[in-house]
């Protein structure tokens, strides 16, 4: 065979401006983090904000305000939006469709029907069983359901498909029709039998931090730990699936085991997500291509192991900016994190996409 | 060493594979030949692993398929699909890494000999140049040549390849298959692969295979099996055979016989060569 290009090329996968991408990116985190405990309808100085983290037991009204509010809200923003962010890049590739994002496989329906019918049916019990003027709901319990509805209707989607070796476009179709069901079923028991849980329901719908503390925060750490640890030991089979399933199996891999483990990652990322704020609007969707397009702007190739780096970074600076943007925009008031993360992903993707071709 | 004993196979009911048995020789290149949709590709997929006959058994050094260890069967086997896909954004150099994956723990990355693998399989492939670039803004000759390259790198002692030379260029198409001469030769391949073009199949195979509605017509050597009667019961078209000298070696070159000015190619000078 021809050897003309037999002078061996030294591979030039510069290290370097991936680097710097983190660097920046985590620099921009470090800031908004740090910001995210200046600002709020208290302001407070970077001073004020050192004194109380220094401070062992709070005394004064300002690290009531970081300990109660901003610290725990904060750092569950980040963390939330890292576990969005992962089960989005994991259903990209494993479903194998850039559309992809935790709602196509039902989670979002499933989470929110099961809060929805919860508060419901506690109200129902309370007020018209046992006669009690005031309905009370221990609010803690809502994530341990959301996450139970949402793991449901997941195994639903993954039942359906699951005679068809899971095959991505079975997947995405079974969950788009399951997604669809239940929010439809969301929407009329709200509608039919919402009463004074309706305003409660439309806000957990809608995706919120508000009155987040760390109690919620520890519920969420080990499904973190799982995913951010499942995620990385399951990169080099990721980017396997990406290849279509026939190339997947050539090399060795078990097709249909590595798409339920990576799927179950996923999942349990999303629904225990999902649990604490409700689901936020299109941080799964968006940020596995906004790290995609940040990594090509630099000249980078797509690896999978930088892609989780990026995605991790720029997931929880986007969801903590968003959360940021909705506690000060209107402050006193609120206008939804999930609903900023929608309006905020959205044009950045539009213009990376733009840029890009 | 890879044998199918009398497999058939039906996709949803119906037969697209009968009572077929093949036994491929080890260091041979073995090619398969016959009309669209005769079941080529499902038989290579066979061999390979991909899908389970529905009756009989393929084994590999006597041991059936579905009990090897992908990763060990992997290691042995490698096959090239006929129109594989990739993600978007994947380089070159990265897809051509993925041959490595048999070789990985869950653990480990890509050691010196991987990268050896990958460099080796990218010079064979003449892909050096662009293992950087992303797969989409490839040619669809080049692209066939990645995968050939991932293939390769899997540095498995068989081959299974439908229709390798498909997007490539005449020049790529004789470097592509030389190459293929040169790795069972030099390297000890066993390769079996799909082929269109019966002039190629007669010039670089060892043996012939040729299908017809999920059967067997003809297995044998190229002069077996390229013959004007044998052709006509394929492809149903008229031909004439001459023997063509390459080198050492004397093949059969069909012509197709031009009906309508009944002009027979001279073998001396053949105006055309039959690509069919
Ligand atoms: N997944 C499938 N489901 C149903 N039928 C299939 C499937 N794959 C192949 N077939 C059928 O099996 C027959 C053989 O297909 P195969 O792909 O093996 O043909 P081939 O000889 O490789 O053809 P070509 O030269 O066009 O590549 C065809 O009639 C085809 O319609
Ligand atoms: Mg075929």
């Amino acid at each position: 065979m021809n050897q003309s290009f037999a002078t061996h090329t030294p591979l030039s996968t510069k290290a370097w401006p991936f680097y710097v991408l983190m660097m920046v990116l985590t620099a921009l985190l470090i800031s908004l983090f740090i910001a995210a405990l200046c600002m709020g309808s208290v302001p407070l100085s970077l001073n004020e904000v050192w004194q109380s983290l220094k401070a062992t037991a709070i005394l004064t009204s300002e690290s009531d305000i970081l300990w109660q509010l901003r610290l725990p809200r904060s750092v569950l923003a980040m963390v939330v939006g890292v576990h969005f962010a992962l089960a989005g890049l994991i259903l990209q590739a494993v479903i194998r469709n850039p559309l992809a994002d935790p709602s196509i496989l039902g989670v979002n329906g499933g989470a929110s029907l099961a809060i929805v019918l919860c508060l419901l049916a506690v109200d129902y019990v309370q007020l018209h069983l046992l006669k009690l003027s005031d309905a009370h709901f221990d609010f803690v319990w809502l994530p341990t359901i959301a996450l139970l509805g949402g793991v449901l209707a997941t195994g639903l989607v993954l039942k359906l498909s699951w005679r068809q070796q899971l095959q991505p476009n079975q997947l995405a179709l079974n969950g788009v029709a399951i997604g669809a069901v239940l929010n439809a079923l969301v929407m009329w028991a709200i509608l039919a039998w919402g009463g004074n849980r309706t305003e409660t329901s439309l806000i957990w719908l809608a995706g919120s931090l508000y009155g987040r503390d760390f109690s919620q925060l520890y519920l969420l750490l080990p499904w973190t730990f799982v995913g951010v640890v499942g995620c990385f030991l399951l990169l080099r089979h990721l980017a396997i699936l990406q290849l279509d399933s026939e190339a997947a199996q050539t090399l060795g891999l078990n097709v249909k085991r590595w798409r339920l483990v990576s799927l179950f990652i996923a999942v349990a990322l999303a629904a225990s997500a999902t649990a604490v704020t409700g689901p936020l609007g299109f941080v799964g969707l968006i940020v596995p291509h906004f790290a995609k397009a940040l990594l090509a702007r630099f000249g980078l190739g797509a690896s999978l192991p930088h892609l989780m780096i990026m995605c991790i970074l720029s997931g929880a600076a986007l969801t903590l900016a968003a959360d940021i943007a909705s506690r000060t925009l209107i402050s006193p008031l609120e206008i939804p994190t999930g609903t900023l993360t929608t309006l905020m992903g959205i044009p950045i993707l539009l213009l990376l996409i733009r840029r890009q071709s | 060493m890879l044998q199918a004993d009398k497999v058939s196979l039906n996709y949803q009911h119906k037969p697209v594979l009968q009572d077929l048995s093949v036994s491929i020789a080890r260091r041979q290149i073995t090619a398969i030949v016959g009309p669209n949709g005769s079941g080529k590709s499902t038989l290579l997929k066979l061999l390979g692993g991909l899908s389970k006959p529905s009756e009989g058994a393929v084994s590999l050094e006597q041991k059936p398929l579905y009990k090897w260890r992908p990763k060990a069967l992997a290691k042995k086997l490698a096959l090239l699909g006929q129109s594989p896909l990739a993600p978007s954004g994947m380089l070159v150099r990265q897809l051509v890494g993925h041959g490595r994956f048999p070789y990985l723990g869950l653990f480990n990355t890509l050691s010196h000999i991987d990268q050896h693998a990958i460099t080796w399989a990218l010079r064979k492939t003449q892909l050096e140049h662009l293992q950087n670039q992303p797969l989409e803004y490839l040619s669809g000759g080049e692209r066939q040549r990645a995968w050939l390259a991932m293939a390769l790198a899997q540095q498995s002692e068989i081959l299974l390849l439908d229709e390798p030379t498909t997007y490539l260029d005449l020049g790529h198409q004789f470097q592509l298959l030389d190459l293929l001469k040169q790795l069972q030769i030099h390297e000890q391949k066993t390769i079996v692969m799909v082929l269109h073009d019966i002039n190629q199949a007669s010039q670089f195979s060892d043996r012939i295979i040729a299908l017809k509605n999920g059967e067997i017509v003809a297995d044998g050597t190229p002069q077996q099996v390229v013959t004007e009667q044998i052709i006509k019961q394929l492809f149903n078209i008229d031909v004439s055979v001459v023997p063509q000298r390459y080198g050492k070696t004397t093949k059969p070159l069909c012509l197709p016989i031009d009906s309508h000015n009944q002009i027979t190619p001279n073998s001396a000078v053949p105006l055309r060569s039959a690509a069919i």
